[in-house]
């Protein structure tokens, strides 16, 4: 978090998807979806179950190829790279369900997210100090990013020693380790309590901060309308709603397409 | 003191054959039932090139291991797809065809007579024809293959390892090679089982496919199981454990044939005891950094030594 990037001319838009079109047999998953992401904004991604959030999601990160459509990033086109160049590209993403090392300890789960780091078996045997530094330096970013989440007291705990929550920290923790432009998180408060919840929130608040550009799934609408400055709703693969929080409150779509119609509200 | 050395060259053999089953099974999640076949081919290699071509031995001791190291690339290959008990089926395999080979290939192995005779190592023109120089020629070769585990699993590459271990797919999206990995991991290892063959070799003088069974794969599994999988120590304390606990046995004044069957209920009712104590093993990688543990006395005690050695290295 501490290295600055480069000062470049910057656009307004960080993420563009263009008329994207991805279809399984005869499902129709993502349909013709058309949406920006700002730089340095908190865009939420909504929908009921099955509405193609997360293949949205794989679109994106290049884990699915898209039958139509195109996705650039700060200009540049990354529809059909594969997903390591996109996260070469700068981005990252956590999924919905947690991938990390039980068996290895925090700091070392962090640790290995390090890109382009000496961990060939030559460099094993001859252990320059060069590679020490870098060890260190790279020991060092990843403790700064623990005691962001605030974990870095659990950084010799085992990760299957941690909480979900503290899981779920972990995994934020760990896609941050590369400095991405945008983070995309599947679910960063699904099946947490309500104070892991608040403090995972508070978390991407001071991602935003930060100046770093997220963009999110999540099924906790109030979360949702509390942090994000952009919601895009997707019922069925269509997108159905684009718009500020308080706005998708009352769209009448988004309603029927979660309530049936039957409430007024969404709380 | 003829029998001490004795005893203590077979535990430098096995501390080898252990420790280089750690870095497969134990760090890379890689279950192998074919090491003896590792072993095997390290042994009748430089002993073949010592007696028959009469290649040098620290050449020969190098090349058996290097072909050693080949054939861990070559069952490798088809095999790392597999995972778990798929894996160690295919290896458990490869182990009996080696052993077949050893057994039908008899213009080269004479068979099943083995091969008698094997030279005792020459270095610069000493020949470790006596227990105690051998014991310190095992030891010392011992000591630089532990050192250069301990290197390879204490270090970014063998944090690849583990993490490959625990899950493979994770560890790919972080853009691990996995193959590339696992491949340098099980030939490595199949490396060092080929020195420690080398080392038998020499020493017993004498080998036939009986010493390279699946018998003995148990045994060295045996070993790192026992210590911990996982731990460059606990393999080290298991090979130690399991070569000397049976030993007092020799001074009973038992038919020979109870003997034989005492040392295999010893092997036995230690596993069992394991399992159901510490299923992680003495040492094992869950006993070391879980907060949890109940630390006993001997444990503290050996984790300390480790730790203190672990900073000189």
């Amino acid at each position: 978090m501490s290295k600055a990037r480069p000062a470049r001319p910057r656009r307004d838009i960080l993420l563009d998807v263009k008329g994207l079109w991805k279809s399984f047999g005869g499902i129709t998953a993502v349909k013709d979806c058309d949406f920006t992401v700002e730089h340095g904004t908190i865009v939420g991604l909504i929908g009921p179950n099955g509405a193609g959030k997360t293949t949205m999601f794989n679109l994106i990160c290049g884990h699915l190829q898209a039958d139509k459509g195109a996705v650039l990033l700060d200009g540049a086109d990354i529809t059909s790279l594969k997903p390591h160049q996109i996260a070469q590209m700068g981005i990252a993403r956590t999924f919905q369900l947690i991938r990390l090392f039980p068996n290895m300890t925090v700091l070392e789960n962090m640790m290995l997210a390090v890109r382009d780091q000496h961990e060939e078996l030559w460099h094993a045997l001859l252990r320059f100090s060069y590679m020490k530094k870098e060890e260190k330096r790279n020991e060092q970013h990843c403790m700064e990013l623990l005691s962001f989440v605030g974990l870095h007291e659990k950084k010799d705990e085992l990760a299957r020693n941690l909480s979900y929550g503290q899981q779920k920290l972990l995994e934020i923790a760990r896609a941050l380790v590369s400095e991405p432009e945008l983070l995309m998180l599947d679910e960063p408060a699904g099946g947490v309590n309500l104070t892991m919840l608040n403090r995972i929130k508070g978390l991407i608040l001071k991602l935003k901060e930060r100046g770093k550009t997220v963009l999110l799934i999540e099924h906790n609408m109030e979360f949702v309308m509390d942090i994000c400055d952009k919601v895009v709703v997707l019922d069925y693969g269509e997108e159905i709603a684009v718009g500020k929080p308080a706005a998708i409150k009352k769209n009448k779509r988004v309603l029927d397409a979660y309530l049936g119609g039957i409430d007024e509200t969404v709380t | 003191m003829g029998y001490v050395d004795h005893l203590l060259i077979l535990v430098c053999i096995y501390i080898i054959l252990s420790v280089s089953l750690n870095l497969i099974t134990g760090y890379v999640g890689l279950l192998n039932l074919g090491h003896a076949a590792f072993f095997g081919i390290g042994a009748y290699a430089s002993a073949l090139l010592v007696k028959v071509v009469g290649v040098p031995w620290p050449a020969a001791l190098v090349l058996g291991a290097i072909l050693a190291g080949i054939a861990g690339l070559l069952i490798g290959i088809p095999c790392l797809r597999l995972r778990g008990d798929y894996l160690a089926i295919a290896t458990l395999g490869f182990g009996e065809i080696i052993r077949a080979v050893m057994k039908n290939w008899t213009s080269l192995t004479r068979g099943p007579r083995g091969i008698p005779g094997i030279p005792k190592p020459e270095l610069f023109g000493y020949a470790f024809t006596d227990n105690g120089a051998y014991l310190a020629l095992s030891f010392v070769i011992m000591l630089l293959v532990v050192f250069i585990v301990w290197r390879m699993v204490a270090s970014p590459f063998g944090r690849v390892l583990r993490a490959i271990r625990e899950d493979e797919i994770g560890a790919m999206t972080l853009g691990k090679n996995i193959v590339k990995y696992k491949l340098i991991a099980l030939s490595t290892g199949a490396f060092f089982a080929g020195i420690a063959g080398s080392l038998y070799a020499h020493y017993i003088t004498f080998i036939d496919p009986s010493s390279f069974t699946l018998l003995e794969t148990v045994l060295i599994v045996s070993m790192a199981v026992l210590g911990g999988l996982g731990s460059i120590t606990g393999s080290v304390i298991g090979a130690v454990i399991l070569i000397l606990l049976p030993e007092p046995l020799r001074f009973l004044d038992l038919p020979s044939y109870v003997k034989a069957a005492m040392r295999q209920i010893i092997y036995s009712i230690i596993l069992i005891l394991l399992i159901i104590f510490r299923p992680e093993g003495l040492l094992g990688e869950g006993a070391m950094r879980t907060s949890t543990m109940r630390t006993s006395k001997v444990r503290a005690w050996l984790l300390r030594i480790q730790e203190k050695v672990m900073r000189y290295v």
